[in-house]
């Protein structure tokens, strides 16, 4: 008996392992049967978006779809964004990935080589019109034409090519319990001043619940500062760009702010970054204490709860906390509170409210590995008709992304700033820099370190340990340098083997796109930014906002001609 | 270990029990090794032998859809499959791939090989089509082949400029010349002297190549080097020209003109003082990329040149705007 048992004893890992390879054997068997039933078509969808709203929306659209095409089946893969990179890696890399796939949340580098080796591009079909936005004002349209970004979202320079279609769009909003703050500041709306704002949170702050408790005004965590951080606080920097817009783009980057410190054009003294830590301080004062420590279900407990009156809330969060509040209390929805140009301590840093972004969100491309790619491309038209994505985005409470389109009454408060200031800020260059700027700014949101110790000791090791980040940032230029490289390579193998035909000269054009505008202007950029970063700071150096002297000259003499008869 | 030797292992294990409860599991591996091996083998002939059965253009289009896709391995096979067949025309092709592979490769590279491959397509094919793409590539690879330390930027800048001596006419020579201005005009505003140099030789190129795709890329040099020379309305006029000759790729709304129109108008705003032309191109971006994130600062910029005239034409010295203005 002990010997049958030792036996027994001795393989049972591998008899569990054997079990557990049968088992899986049989279940992919049964379900292979089930898809391959004659004429069937299954069309998988995956995505991480387990926000309440988005499977049943998903789902309703995909009953609509079939009832359309009895031929096809479309069944959902909904997976939490916990486990997302590594499922989809695992599904592409095995072949096995659904037909449609949400893509992000991941690496950027991870994303672009995904987009290369995994999935479809969508250039062919996106100039062709949408058919099923007959009998509607987008009839006829070309299907990227019909999105209110213009697809810009979905073009991807790297490959050069559209590479995946959005669904909705985006925004977010504080989000207040109407009825608490009624009752404890007797106001129905917030006020958008942002001295007002921060009297009425000093006001919440001072009254207590039944239990004795300070009322919390904000609630908050970790993940939530960065919404305060987009839509209040970084936005005040936007004057610093101007010292360092390093290519003369308009637009902000982060290896500019290392060249404006290291050039000696700014420093982490200038009033707007200074602001941006005081903005910070003012308002993190009505966070729970410990809020940085919390995660982003811990920050909605006490807003649930009615402990707290407002927090920042994405719209694809609205429906869930609506759930939430349902019966309980009312919610209301609002922009975050403003400076002003009056404001007595940032009005003459103040330029604007912030600009944002008007780009799509939920984004889905079609995988190499799928068997029926016009299928699913076909349901990708269906849910981005002018019907379909406002059906589909009532059901999941977003905002839809197609042109004409209307939405839930509550979502319109959501609808993005197209006019506005942006951020010139972001010290985080690299591993070393980004792991200092997290130890020293979280010291400083709890209130362990003062502004001035924080600008100090940031500021030391930013123009002293930050050279290897720079250093690395600029090696990380060439390797995608590379890359583009190599994708140009492969743009110009199709122009040559369609040598002669029409689409010929569109992979050539594509060619010289990726190494005019990509391969060489980044070579020659990266070696100025480093001679200029090497040589440090320079005496008599033009400020990069200022007219020359021919400038000067010429405005005076087209002044002088205009008063000439 | 490959998943393919895995089952077999296991399965031998499974159904021969008696005959491995004895023997520790490394040298029953041990003993299946040569089965498995000889498996793999005929395994991958049979790969080797479906390959070479294949014509020519269908290995080399796979191979460069192998490329595409990171398969770096596969489009290898492929490439080298077609060698072996291949004479003439269609060897240069799957030598110029295989050489690709091993210069664009991340994992693996090796660009001495492909160097060696692109050298054996230029001793037995030199009047191909793809022989002066050969020499670029050469040269490409020492200019981008190795991340550190920086290239030997006055000696590339040399080769590009002979490559497109010898081969003045074919796309490859054109695409040399404007490497060898992005490498010396780098720096331009810091080197007019260079500018200066480069300015017959770009000229030049306009007037031989009027049909060249490169126009653009030139006349954008040529504002670089006007620029230099401390003439910003001459350099404003070239950016003008350079973006009215550029290719238009419609297909991407990436892009699109909102880039070049914010360029110009800031050229012509602050280094050129052409407020017409400023206030023209700004007015082009807000209207047609209402959208853009440059759209506050190009508003603040309309207003800002209003100011600085009114300020003028009440007799200020424009120099002194910014004391002058009060924002």
């Amino acid at each position: 008996m002990k010997r049958a048992w030792d036996f027994f004893a001795s393989r049972l890992p591998f008899l569990v392992i054997g079990a557990t390879f049968v088992w899986a054997c049989v279940n992919i068997a049964t379900r292979t049967v089930k898809r391959d039933k004659p004429d069937e078509i299954v069309i998988r969808i995956g995505h991480w978006q387990l926000e309440t709203g988005v499977r049943q929306g998903l789902d309703e659209l995909a009953r609509e779809y079939e009832k359309l095409h009895p031929n096809v089946r479309i069944v959902q893969d909904a997976i939490p964004e916990s486990t997302w990179k590594q499922w989809v890696s695992t599904q592409l890399m095995g072949g096995t990935a659904p037909d449609l796939l949400e893509i992000g949340n991941m690496e950027p580098n991870l994303v672009t080589t995904f987009y290369l080796r995994y999935f479809l591009p969508l250039t062919q079909w996106v100039g062709q019109p949408n058919p099923y936005n007959a009998d509607t004002e987008l009839e006829g349209m070309p299907f990227l034409k019909t999105f209110k970004d213009g697809m810009r979202r979905s073009y991807i320079e790297e490959t050069q090519e559209y590479m995946n279609v959005t669904l909705s769009m985006i925004g977010v909003r504080l989000i207040y319990n109407k009825d608490l703050l009624m009752r404890l500041t007797g106001l129905a709306t917030p006020p958008d001043n942002y001295r007002e704002f921060l009297e009425m949170l000093r006001k919440i702050r001072r009254q207590k619940d039944a239990y004795g408790r300070p009322y919390i005004p904000i609630s908050s965590s970790g993940w939530h500062f960065s919404r305060w951080d987009a839509a209040l606080f970084r936005p005040i920097t936007y004057p610093a760009l101007r010292l360092m817009d390093f290519n003369k783009d308009g637009r902000f980057g982060k290896e500019e702010l290392f060249y404006g410190l290291a050039t000696g054009r700014v420093n982490f003294e200038h009033p707007a970054i200074q602001a941006y830590l005081d903005l910070v301080e003012e308002v993190s004062e009505f966070f729970p204490g410990g809020y940085t420590g919390l995660n982003r279900d811990e920050a909605v407990f006490p807003f649930a709860q009615q402990r707290a009156v407002f927090i920042p809330a994405g719209v694809y969060e609205i429906v869930g906390l609506k759930e939430q509040a349902a019966g309980k209390f009312a919610l209301g929805i609002t922009r975050f509170p403003q400076v002003d140009r009056a404001d007595p301590e940032f009005g003459k840093i103040f330029e604007g409210e912030p600009y944002e972004n008007q780009e799509g969100g939920f984004s889905v491309g079609i995988t190499r590995s799928s068997k029926h790619p016009d299928v699913a491309w076909d349901f990708l038209q269906f849910l981005t008709s002018r019907k379909g994505n406002e059906k589909l985005n009532k059901a999941f409470g977003w905002i839809p992304i197609i042109k004409g389109t209307e939405m839930l009454p509550e979502v319109t408060a959501f609808q993005p700033v197209l006019e506005g200031v942006y951020p010139a800020l972001d010290a985080t260059l690299g591993g070393e820099t980004t792991i200092k700027w997290m130890q020293l700014f979280s010291l400083f949101q709890v209130g362990q370190l003062s502004k001035a110790d924080f600008t100090q000791s940031f500021s030391d090791f930013y123009l002293g340990m930050g050279r290897e980040d720079f250093r690395e940032l600029i090696r990380n230029r060439y390797r995608g340098i590379q890359r583009d490289e190599q994708v140009a390579a492969g743009q110009m193998a199709r122009a040559r083997a369609l040598e002669g035909t029409p689409e010929a000269e569109n992979y050539w054009m594509k060619y010289r796109a990726i190494i005019l505008g990509r391969v060489l202007e980044n070579d020659a950029q990266s070696r100025r930014l480093v001679k200029e970063v090497n040589a440090g700071p320079q005496q008599g150096s033009p400020a990069l906002d200022d007219y020359s002297a021919e400038a000067l000259q010429r405005i005076r003499s087209d002044l002088q001609k205009e008063k000439l008869p | 270990m490959h998943p393919v030797f895995i089952l077999p292992t296991f399965s031998a294990r499974f159904f021969c029990p008696g005959r491995h409860t004895s023997a520790p599991l490394r040298s029953r591996v041990r003993q299946c090794l040569p089965f498995l091996l000889l498996g793999g083998i005929v395994l991958l002939s049979g790969c080797e032998k479906a390959r070479e059965t294949e014509s020519v253009p269908a290995l080399v289009n796979r191979g460069w859809e192998n490329f595409r896709l990171g398969e770096f391995e596969l489009a290898v096979a492929d490439f080298q499959a077609a060698e072996r067949i291949a004479e003439g025309k269609d060897r240069a092709g799957a030598l110029f791939g295989e050489a690709s592979c091993w210069q664009y490769r991340r994992d693996g590279r090796d660009t001495a090989r492909a160097d060696q491959l692109y050298s054996e397509l230029l001793a037995s094919a030199g009047g191909d089509v793809l022989a002066p793409w050969s020499e670029l590539a050469r040269i490409r690879i020492r200019h981008f082949g190795q991340i550190e330390p920086p290239p030997d930027y006055e000696a590339l800048a040399g080769d590009y400029g002979a490559l497109y001596q010898r081969h003045p006419g074919h796309p490859a020579g054109q695409e040399a010349l404007v490497n060898r201005f992005a490498i010396e005009l780098f720096d331009a505003a810091k080197a007019p002297n260079v500018a200066r140099k480069s300015v017959p030789a770009l000229e030049a190129f306009l007037k031989d190549h009027p049909g060249s795709p490169f126009q653009s890329a030139v006349r954008l040099h040529l504002a670089t080097c006007y620029q230099a020379m401390g003439q910003p309305e001459e350099s404003l006029q070239w950016r003008i020209r350079a973006f009215e000759s550029r290719e238009s790729n419609v297909a991407n709304p990436n892009a699109n003109e909102s880039g070049s129109y914010w360029t110009i108008a800031r050229a012509a705003r602050f280094e050129a003082g052409n407020f017409a032309v400023a206030r023209q191109y700004f007015q082009k971006l807000i209207s047609e990329y209402p959208n853009d994130q440059r759209i506050f600062e190009a508003r603040r910029a309309l207003s800002e040149m209003e100011q600085i005239e009114e300020f003028v034409r009440a007799g200020g010295n424009p120099a002194d705007w910014r004391e002058g203005i009060k924002r």
